[in-house]
């Protein structure tokens, strides 16, 4: 009898060591993270594209692959124009699709941030397929469009 | 009996094997409580010091300044603080993405210019999410924290249960000095914890409602709404392509003010694009009301008020992410309260480590004495010949031989 209530004592103690140390090793994580945050990985930026008076350098935010949002799936980009040319658009959009899109009338994947570097929440399938490109589509002040595009890896990269 | 050593295996269950990962929580939002205090404190240049006792100037006159000292950067945002410390105008430059000016807001005079992260912004990220990254909509280290508040709740409860009568704590505190670490630490635990009470609740509430909120982020359902962004077809066009010019920046202010004027501004946001808002967002005056619990939402081509936020107009949904934070974070009452916020963090992190100690001590003496302790009494106070030992104040998980 005392030798049960023994092992149960010890086997629950032990438990509560594995989950202590557990939660103690946890806290090796923020040290991990800020030693990440200081020494990103880089990513490598698409090939800088032309359309019409602009130029455009995407490049993704991670290697992985489109994740979900709201009723669809997102790949984050950021976008680097070429020098005060962000002035002179009125409104872009990138989207990962195997055709060209229309511009869209909601705000999926539009373009935002400063004229020194856009960010964006390309609109993308669950799966990038071979057939998939980064559409990149931009209307000026004029209201003329212009379009691109960038084969992509099923990473969306 | 059994009922009640049931409560105490629970307490233990749910305090003790994440004691250190929450009191390293704890400990880091104490910090945070005072993190702007201690800014000022260990930067000079953070402080806004106002010996002619100037009246703020506008926040127009904070981004003039930041501009001529970055004149090739754009302005972002702007953000003010409380009264002592410097008013923040966010730029972006080419290098710089992410820049940091700070302002004195009386003598628009810039003060520093910062790319890095600040102390304030390190350990809120470090309470909040232990700098786990952001996937989309979540982090592993929101949720790991916000769920922290449900074992706090429970053990709360758990240990009002285990210690019966703690009321008398309230007016007969016991506090046995020289007796050894295990007694002063077990007398200390449920002090502490019988005095902090209140605090236990409102921290581990507004916990559970991080936590809320991170699973409503996470699955998209929406907090608040905001307007939809502007009809492509109703920004202007220019017929020879020339780039349009939005309103400034304190004509949106204004316009806000006019709206609601006891709004009292503390984060601007400019358009972020060009179908988006001037975003105008503050305190109403409104003690438990958060910084930035109303709002304006301004259209920067010709000015016209959007959408506003106001809290007397909210539902019960809208309300609490703007209740939570002031006490969570104790900002209500600015430094009075915040200073009791982190003297109560204090106190609550000392929870975790005192029970530690009971526990550990429990544990390692019985091992050492191969469990020739007495069985636990069911009594409160210490009595008897155990009087001066504390061997009974805490139910033993053992049997006695």
């Amino acid at each position: 009898m005392k030798d049960r209530a023994k092992t149960a004592g010890s086997s629950s103690t032990r438990l509560k060591r594995i989950l202590y140390t557990a939660s103690g090793l946890l806290l090796l994580a923020p040290v991990y993270f800020t030693w990440s945050g200081l020494n990103p990985t880089p990513i490598q930026p698409l090939a800088q594209q032309a359309l019409g008076p602009f130029t455009a350098t995407p490049t993704p935010m991670d290697e992985l692959p489109p994740y979900p949002q709201g009723n669809g799936f997102r790949k984050d980009y950021s976008v680097v124009f070429c020098d005060d040319c962000t002035q002179h658009i009125r409104v872009a959009h990138l989207a990962i699709q195997p055709n060209a899109p229309t511009l869209p009338e909601n705000e999926d994947g539009i373009l935002h941030g400063s004229r020194y570097l856009q960010h964006v929440h390309a609109t993308a399938p669950a799966q990038v397929v071979s057939e998939d490109r980064l559409w990149l589509t931009i209307q000026d002040w004029k209201g003329q469009v212009w379009q691109t595009s960038w084969p992509v890896s099923s990473a969306g990269d | 009996m059994k009922t009640q050593r049931l409560w105490f295996l629970v307490h233990g269950w749910v305090s003790l094997p994440v004691w250190i990962l929450f009191c390293f929580v704890c400990i880091t939002g104490t910090i945070a409580s005072v993190s702007h205090e201690i800014t000022w404190l260990a930067n000079p240049q953070a402080r806004a010091s106002n010996p002619e006792g100037l009246p703020a100037q506008p926040p127009s006159a904070w981004i003039s300044a930041a501009q001529n000292a970055l004149p090739e950067a754009q302005v972002t945002g702007v953000m003010r603080l409380d009264d002592y410390l410097v008013s923040v105008v966010l730029m972006a430059s080419k290098d710089a993405p992410n820049t940091l000016v700070y302002v004195n807001p009386y003598t628009a005079r810039v003060q520093e210019i910062n790319h890095g992260l600040t102390f304030i912004g390190f350990m809120r990220s470090l309470h909040g999410w232990l700098l786990f990254p952001w996937q989309a909509s979540y982090s592993i280290g929101y949720y790991l924290v916000s769920a922290l508040s449900l074992l706090l709740l429970t053990s709360l409860v758990t240990g009002l249960v285990v210690h019966k009568k703690f009321w008398r704590s309230f007016h007969t505190p016991v506090l046995r000095r020289g007796q050894g670490l295990r007694i002063l630490s077990g007398d200390w635990h449920r002090l502490a914890g019988v005095w902090s009470i209140w605090f236990i609740v409102i921290i581990s509430a507004t916990g559970v409602w991080y936590l809320a909120k991170a699973v409503m982020w996470h699955n998209d359902i929406p907090l608040e709404s905001p307007p939809a962004p502007l009809v492509l077809s109703s920004l202007p066009v220019s017929a020879d392509g020339t780039p349009l010019r939005m309103i400034s920046v304190q004509q949106a202010v204004d316009i806000a003010l006019q709206k609601m004027p006891a709004l009292a501004p503390s984060w601007i946001a400019a358009p972020e694009h060009n179908r988006d808002y001037y975003r105008i967002l503050g305190g109403n005056g409104a003690m438990f009301y958060d910084a930035y619990s109303s709002a304006v939402f301004i259209n920067p081509w010709d000015g016209t008020i959007v959408s506003t936020q106001d809290p007397s107009l909210m539902g019960i949904v809208q309300r609490l992410p703007h209740l939570a934070d002031p006490l969570h974070y104790g900002t209500f009452g600015g430094l009075a309260s915040k200073l009791v916020w982190c003297f109560s963090g204090l106190v609550l992190s000392s929870l975790s480590i005192s029970g530690f100690i009971v526990w550990y001590q429990r544990i390692f003496r019985r091992q050492r004495k191969k469990y020739q302790i007495p069985y636990y009494t069911g009594k409160t106070r210490p009595t008897g010949r155990n009087a001066n030992s504390g061997e009974t104040d805490w139910p033993i998980a053992g049997k006695q031989p």
